[in-house]
């Protein structure tokens, strides 16, 4: 069974009254069980868009989206949002953000204790806990977004341009906390990001998607070093994937969007 | 705070030396002394405390009143938002009507006891913590009500858990300046007519006496306890919302 399939699926998007666009025609992607997806394209090519739908806030016009075999809505999907500032309850501390997902579903005391209990053996959390999202960095902001997005073991995972908003240090920190996330957790995910780096670092296999209406127009499966994830940086590979990028995006104006050069 | 107290000495020093140089009749602007002397025996005789207790109280009933009524509506018309553009205009109007025109209908419809000056502070306040409550809802970041969304929350937790912690910022807005709208409305209220106490009423009856230092006093009471609400807000602010100033 895959853990997610988006199969033939068409969404047009309202633009102004009695104006569409066609955001996917006949669109179809799977995500294998544990594999990381990494998604690159232009902007507003509509990662956001099939995110949505994939997460059940949105509803394809035709087609077929299953995670693990059962519709988006009956399943557990962790969302992670580029704005992590904005995703994070400022109000909450570091804590009462990760648990809030359980919080919700109204579950015992010490079942939420006990399952912060196993996240926090499972991965390796440097910061306190009782501190609120504002005293912390950009990078570890977004780790916690990740963290509570993981305490309700969800299904599949979808994080969407998680390192735009991050400086370059940030980022790194980051991708090293995902990758070790993904050697303890495993868990099918798809994972947009403008940089391709980050994509080489945590993807399993990495497609491009063209303007709209989107398709994929080039996907790589990346060699799996089993057990050293977040040792994949291969410099060839990314020489390699850079010069597709640039016969794609930049040779080709009509898959960038961009005109001619 | 160190500033402000050097703000407030020049003026009191510019305050002794028109006084002291005589170019105003004393009169109309007693020095700064014989009005410290005056408040002084106000406060001994406490008939200054009991003034400020009788102001004090309906302010703050006014404003509370204000505020158990207008910041639910306010939420609600802003969760609501269809709703919002049913009651905007309506609320716009009433907003534009200064709350001391009403004190006459207020008069009729309760009396000259307490109720029509209440009513009065009520009516000035409630529109501010209404427009303020709502617009911090509709303002709310709708990423967090997603985040929330996804995570399977219902209507009735996004509203609680989420909304009105962002909107929290905002209604806080509303509440300091329906407590400034309080403090105006209901010390007027006081200066116009049916009460014995208050601080509206002592300046009116200081006028009356030409007790001109009794009557600076009292202004600079009602300075004072604007002055004091305010910061005590701005505390209350910090201290509640504490994220404010990182969001």
């Amino acid at each position: 069974m895959t853990g997610i399939h988006v199969g033939h699926v068409t969404k047009k998007m309202k633009l102004a009254p009695k104006r569409f666009e066609t955001v996917f025609d006949d669109f179809s992607l799977d995500v294998g069980e544990g594999e990381t997806l990494g998604i690159f394209g232009p902007n507003g090519c509509g990662k956001t868009t099939l995110f949505n739908m994939i997460s059940g806030i949105l509803n394809p016009d035709s087609g077929q989206i299953c995670v693990h075999g059962k519709k988006p809505k009956e399943r557990n999907i962790a969302y992670i949002f580029q704005d992590y500032r904005n995703s994070l309850f400022p109000w909450l501390t570091i804590r009462d953000n990760i648990i809030f997902p359980l919080k919700i579903k109204k579950m015992k005391q010490t079942e939420i204790d006990r399952k912060l209990q196993n996240l926090l053996d499972l991965v390796k959390i440097t910061f306190d806990l009782s501190k609120y999202p504002y005293q912390l960095s950009g990078g570890q902001q977004q780790y916690v977004a990740i963290l509570r997005g993981l305490i309700s073991d969800p299904d599949v995972m979808l994080v969407d341009e998680p390192f735009s908003a991050l400086d370059y240090s940030n980022s790194m920190w980051l991708m090293e906390k995902i990758s070790r996330v993904q050697e303890k957790i495993k868990i099918s995910s798809m994972l947009v990001a403008h940089d391709i780096e980050h994509l080489v670092y945590l993807a399993d296999r990495i497609v491009f998607l063209s303007v709209k209406p989107a398709r994929v127009v080039w996907e790589k499966t990346l060699e799996k070093v089993p057990g050293r994830a977040r040792l994949r940086f291969d410099y060839d590979l990314l020489d390699e994937i850079k010069r597709v990028i640039k016969d794609i995006y930049v040779h080709d104006p009509d898959q960038s969007g961009l005109g001619e050069i | 705070m160190k500033k402000s107290g050097i703000a407030f000495l020049i003026i009191v020093a510019l305050w002794e030396l028109l006084s002291a140089s005589r170019l105003i009749n004393p009169m109309f602007l007693p020095t700064p002394l014989e009005t410290i002397t005056e408040g002084g025996r106000l406060l001994v005789e406490k008939k200054i405390l009991l003034d400020l207790a009788c102001s004090l109280y309906r302010i703050l009933l006014g404003v509370v009143l204000a505020f158990a009524v207008g910041v639910p509506v306010g939420i609600f018309i802003g969760y609501f938002s269809r709703f919002y553009d049913y009651v905007e205009s309506a609320l716009d109007f009433f907003r534009s009507i200064p709350p001391i025109l009403v004190f006459p209908l207020s008069l009729l419809i309760f009396g000259i006891g307490e109720e029509s000056r209440i009513a009065v502070i009520f009516f000035g306040c409630v529109l501010t913590m209404i427009l303020n409550a709502s617009m911090g809802v509709v303002n709310s970041q709708k990423i967090r009500v997603k985040v929330a969304k996804i995570m399977g929350a219902t209507w009735l937790q996004i509203l609680f858990r989420v909304v009105i912690y962002d909107a929290l910022p905002q209604i806080f807005i509303g509440i300091r300046v329906a407590l400034s709208m309080g403090v105006i409305v209901g010390i007027v209220t006081e200066m116009l007519v049916g009460t014995r106490h208050g601080l509206g009423s002592r300046v009116v009856y200081a006028q009356t006496a030409y007790a001109t230092p009794e009557m600076y006093f009292t202004i600079i009471v009602v300075g004072l306890l604007g002055f004091l609400i305010n910061n005590l807000l701005i505390v209350l602010e910090r201290k509640t919302i504490h994220w404010k100033q990182y969001s």
